[in-house]
């Protein structure tokens, strides 16, 4: 509790800010859900024939899981506000054309026809008698739709959208819960607080109407503005940062601190920077050297000239209790050391990202083009678990790993990648959930380990000392050993536009600097 | 004032509701529609304003087609009152009087001296009713706001759907009093339809009674009831034909009035007072009175010039009223 209300302390603008795009989503995407979806119901109870096919195509959507809908917006519209509203409109508007349509015909016919035979047109009679007489049962759909955006705002953070989802991710990645409270807690108070006050507001309905209706329009309109304007505002340079690298000891805050500059920061997923970068929703991001999208994506990777970054060794990480017993396995393992320089992950990586082969053929007839065996295919209860991050090259390491040990060992593999962060991956490696990943040195130091300031400077950045320094401490702290490594590093890098960068004569990190403190 | 002519209705092409229709509703008078349930008398009614369009035939106010003009101002023209009343929930109940009002753009001050003015009419404390919401009124208030509403822009036709019909016994009798009373004072013509024969007795000046959409007759209660057009009509008045009959025939029918003719009732209610009888009270209203008045020494009596002509015990009513009945089979014409 101590730790959460300190964390909130420290971070409290932040956390406003993520509030308030949470509210902004959430708002924007409301008002247009209101000003189609009302109309909508509203059509659907003037024509029969189109009633059941309007209200099932809205219920159909609201059945698509809320990450698939995301997910299908992606190659739509990109990543960024602009997808997220559009998926959150499209849930809140099942709850709003279902409650108008429902609201409508709920009004007794003896109403409608006495207020036909009293001669009020259509028209008349809809804004006269139906809307408000539907009209809480409209304002109770618009309730409904106000929290489930609420609630599916914050997935909205995983395809760049900001919001509180951004801390719960982030936490999810760092296995830090104080930081995922942080982030669930005001969302849960927010959907609590509009469900609260919209409950006042929809049982005061007629009374509170007229005054009510312009009064929350006003304000909607306003906080959707104001929020669509600092959303998409286009005027700076801005970076995209994956959720880890700005908590890491080796990230954005340091990386600022480093170069001395500061500059506006989005937070997306790492497998959405290179699409975000080329759409220009920012200018600058934090990918990885081994990526093949660097190449494919025509980007400019910026020099770190005042060696920021330490290296980052591949190497496998292992239990010393499961070594100790298994010496064929890290027989079998040790087989791939030093066979992949950082050229040939980089093609093998774009050959999973840009060519769209799947991970395990890449794996496969790259072990089979280096002579080892990769005939045996165990199917049966795994007897050991490699694990791996969310990262296309832990993927394919993963199953060359399985290879190796089915085709050079007795034992059955089984696999768990595409775990969320680095601290997951290692808490599992420590409970002995899995019993092997690939790890980078720099990573191992800075995350795993986080020594003070001064051993850091002592390493000075060499590789062979920074991988003889992890790998000491971690059989020291944690047990856990450090294989031989791969043969490649993947560092964080600084990746620009080509274009821009030449434009801007940006090549190094300093240049960046000095641009931005123009 | 209301003309139909071969006005048939059929729903989705093989219902036909409504089967080649033609009368003439005179102005000032009530007109009632009547039959058995599904004959087609709402679906006849609502081609008057127009809430259903005729397959076939026309129809025309003061000779006027009711297409020559948008619906909807022939509507606002029209009254309408209809068994579920249809009073707007979120409307007070002055805001429901004056919806045709407002919607024929009056000023403020007419619109609300209006309403005042209809509630009084209709027995309601405007003080007490304006503005209430019609929640909180009984049926029997509700039905007499409905009918403030159907009266508020003061057209001179009014059509009614079984305003009535979802009132207890009692109220319903009482409103129904009332409301002929007030029609006869302020002049509307009214095309009334209901299923309740007594109902359409007591207030309606014609009938036309319907039979699967096909009219069987038009006329007067006591046509309908002493020369029946066909063995359905006379079957069809048959089961309440004493009740009817009494309904039908006034006290003045089965007495020889002259142009100074008193009536009044012996004893007076109250010592030295003369209780008057009205002439066109239906025999029906009188037998109910003489009940109440204990008729073993109840009479009427009927003075010419002063001079006792007639003293009326229970019995000669009757008597008197059996020997018209057949006078009027075999004379043809009603008197
Ligand atoms: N909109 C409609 N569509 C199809 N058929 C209809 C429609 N309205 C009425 N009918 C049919 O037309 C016939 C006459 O209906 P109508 O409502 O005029 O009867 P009614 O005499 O008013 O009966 P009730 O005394 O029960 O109110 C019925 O058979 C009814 O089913
Ligand atoms: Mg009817």
């Amino acid at each position: 509790m101590v730790d959460f209300w300190n964390f909130v302390i420290t971070n409290h603008a932040e956390l406003l800010d993520q509030t308030g795009e949470h509210v902004g989503l959430t708002f924007v995407s409301l008002l247009i859900a209101v000003i189609i979806g009302i109309p909508l119901g509203v059509i659907a109870t003037r024509f029969k024939s189109i009633s059941s096919p309007v209200l099932g195509a809205v219920g159909i959507i609201q059945t698509i899981p809320s990450i698939a809908l995301l997910g299908f917006m992606l190659p739509l519209l990109g990543i960024g506000a602009l997808p997220a509203i559009v998926a959150l409109f499209l849930y809140a508007l099942l709850p709003i054309v279902r409650n108008t349509y429902s609201g409508i015909e709920e009004v007794e016919s003896s109403v409608r026809e006495s207020a036909r035979g009293m001669g009020m047109t259509g028209g008349q009679i809809l804004r006269k008698v139906e809307l408000p007489l539907a009209s809480p049962v409209i304002f109770a759909g618009i309730r409904t739709a106000t929290v489930i955006n609420v609630g599916v705002a914050t997935l909205c953070a995983l395809i760049g959208a900001g919001g509180l989802g951004e801390y719960i991710f982030r936490g999810i990645a760092l296995n830090n819960s104080v930081m995922i409270m942080a982030g669930a807690l005001p969302a849960a108070l927010l959907a609590l607080g509009f469900d609260f006050v919209l409950g006042l507001v929809e049982r005061n309905i007629s009374t509170l109407m007229k005054p009510l209706s312009y009064g929350l329009a006003v304000v909607v309109i306003f906080v959707s503005l104001y929020s669509v304007s600092t959303v998409f505002s286009e005027d700076q340079l801005r970076i995209g940062v994956p959720p880890e690298f700005l908590e890491r000891a080796d990230g954005f805050d340091g990386l600022q601190k480093h170069y001395d500059f500061d500059m506006p920061v989005v937070e997306m997923n790492a497998s959405l920077m290179y699409e975000a970068l080329q759409n220009g929703r920012v200018d600058v991001a934090v990918g990885y050297s081994t990526d093949g999208r660097i190449e494919a994506f025509d980007l400019k990777v910026l020099e770190d000239d005042k060696r920021y970054f330490p290296p980052y060794e591949c190497a496998p990480v292992v239990r010393q209790d499961f070594a100790q017993q298994n010496p064929d396995i890290l027989q079998a393992i040790n087989k791939l050391a030093g066979t992949i320089d950082t050229e040939t992950m980089i093609r093998l990586n774009s050959a999973v990202d840009h060519k769209g082969k799947d991970e395990r053929t890449v794996a496969e007839e790259f072990l089979h083009q280096k002579g080892f065996e990769t005939d045996i295919n165990r199917q049966g209860d795994p007897e050991m678990l490699i694990g791996g991050k969310l990262q296309t090259e832990q993927f394919i390491l993963g199953h060359m790993y399985r290879i190796l040990i089915e085709n050079y060992t007795d034992l059955d593999v089984g696999l768990r990648l595409g775990l969320a962060g680095t601290q997951i991956v290692f808490n599992a490696l420590l409970n002995d959930e899995i019993q092997l990943y690939p790890e980078y040195t720099g990573t191992g130091l800075h995350v795993l380990l986080e020594p003070v300031e001064s051993t850091i400077d002592s390493l000075g950045n060499n590789a062979q000392k920074v991988y003889r320094y992890v790998a000491n401490e971690s059989q020291q702290q944690f047990d856990i050993r450090w294989l031989e490594p791969v043969g490649f590093e993947n560092t964080y890098v600084l990746l620009m536009r080509s274009k821009q960068a030449e434009k801007l004569g940006i090549e190094t990190i300093s240049d960046l600097a000095r641009f931005l403190n123009q | 004032m209301i003309r139909l002519q071969n006005v048939t209705k059929t729903f989705n092409s093989d219902t036909t509701a409504v089967d080649n229709i033609s009368f003439h509703v005179k102005e000032g008078e009530t007109f009632g529609l009547v039959g058995t349930s599904g004959c087609g008398k709402t679906t006849t009614l609502k081609m008057i304003n127009r809430l259903i369009e005729p397959t076939s035939g026309t129809i025309t106010i003061n000779g006027n087609s009711i297409t020559s003009q948008e619906p909807q101002k022939l509507r606002r023209n029209i009254g309408y009152v209809i068994q579920d009343v249809g009073l707007f929930p979120h409307y007070t109940i002055e805001q429901n009087i004056s919806t045709v009002p407002k919607l024929l753009e009056w000023n403020e001050r007419r619109v609300q001296s209006r309403s005042e003015e209809l509630l009084e009419m209709v027995g309601l404390s405007p003080e007490i009713f304006s503005e209430r919401f019609p929640e909180s009124l009984s049926g029997g208030q509700q039905q007499r706001v409905g009918l403030a509403r159907a009266l508020a822009a003061d057209p001179s036709i009014i059509l009614m759907d079984e305003p009535f019909g979802a009132l207890d016994p009692i109220t319903k009798r009482q409103i129904r009093t009332e409301v002929s009373k007030l029609f006869k004072q302020i002049k509307k013509t009214i095309v009334l339809v209901t299923h309740d024969i007594f109902e359409a007795f007591e207030m309606c000046d014609r009938l036309c009674l319907l039979d699967e959409g096909k009219m069987q007759q038009i006329g007067t209660p006591k046509e309908l009831l002493f020369h029946p057009a066909s063995d359905f009509v006379d079957s069809f008045l048959a089961s309440n034909r004493f009740q009817l009959e009494l309904l039908s025939i006034t006290i003045s029918n089965i007495l020889e009035l002259k142009e100074n003719s008193e009536l009044y009732w012996s004893p007076p209610s109250e010592k030295d007072q003369q209780d008057d009888i009205q002439a066109d009270k239906s025999l029906y209203e009188i037998l109910e009175e003489m009940e109440q008045r204990n008729h073993e020494n109840g009479a009427i009596i009927h003075r010419i010039d002063g001079r006792v002509a007639d003293s009326l015990s229970f019995s000669d009513l009757l008597n008197r009223f059996q020997s018209y009945k057949k006078d009027l089979k075999i004379g043809g014409e009603d008197g």
